[in-house]
């Protein structure tokens, strides 16, 4: 692997990470009593752009590098599962969190100072990004099982 | 920014996190999707990332204007969609794990 995809493959690891870390970050603060909506807002409006690097510089490495190169390494080792079930899901699902990333930082945008005040949209908002935030972490130990079944 | 805004962005994730999962399942059961994908836009995944954006925009935009501004501030049907685009992410997520396990094990 080159330098350059080296470091693409860090830049979508590291983004992914600071993406699902922010995710966590607004699950914590939309549990406590009256959530700062500056800080949601924040929050929210960086771990979308978080998410959309990692998604960027991954399809960049994804499609120059890991089908011709990883792809046949792991089908042909001793977890092939590790690209045809972990790998296989990992990509597709991954492309829901950029929408429910929009999804929240319209929802706090939208709220605004509100959101401390009303119960039933604090609560259903904090399933939305509890699942999100699932999703986000399980994408990213499916990253781990990938890169240790290639070596 | 007013509820109808909100409403709007909820149902284009929704048919986006839709469109993905249907159109995944769909092409790897039917080959011709898959190749037309991949011929297309060069790769599936990439032509699939890009229909997912088209989706969420198209739709976000579409609702916006069909839909009708709320006669009040009332928040019951965003709490209700924002539970359901939750639902929607599960099943689907849920969907595409049970389906590639299928796949290797069948």
């Amino acid at each position: 692997m080159t330098p350059i995809l080296s470091t693409i493959l860090l830049t979508h690891v590291v983004f992914g990470i600071l993406a699902v870390a922010g995710m966590y970050s607004l699950w914590m603060m939309l549990l406590k009593r009256e959530p700062n909506s500056a800080n949601l807002k924040r929050f929210s409006l960086w771990s979308l752009v978080f998410i959309l690097i990692s998604w960027i510089s991954g399809a960049y490495y994804y499609l120059t590098y890991y089908g011709a190169a990883v792809k046949p390494v792991i089908k042909g080792g001793a977890y092939p599962w590790a690209h045809l079930v972990v790998m296989e899901a990992k990509e597709h699902i991954f492309l829901f969190l950029p929408f429910l990333l929009a999804v929240v930082l319209v929802a706090v945008i939208f709220s605004g100072t509100k959101l401390g005040q009303d119960e039933k949209l604090k609560s259903a908002l904090t399933f939305l990004v509890a699942v999100m935030t699932i999703i986000g972490i399980a994408i990213t130990l499916s990253g781990l099982v990938i890169s240790g079944a290639v070596r | 920014m007013a509820i109808k805004t909100l409403k709007s962005a909820i149902w284009g994730a929704t048919a986006s996190i839709l469109t993905t999962t249907v159109i995944t399942i769909w092409g790897e059961l039917n080959a011709p999707l898959k190749n037309w994908l991949a011929s297309t836009f060069t790769h599936h995944w990439l032509g699939k990332s890009i229909i997912s954006v088209a989706v969420f925009f198209g739709v976000w935009l579409v609702v916006h204007i069909v839909s009708r501004a709320p006669k009040s501030e009332d928040n019951n049907g965003v709490v209700w969609l924002l539970k359901f685009l939750a639902w929607i992410a599960i099943l689907s997520a849920t969907s595409l794990v049970v389906f590639y396990l299928y796949e290797f094990f069948k």
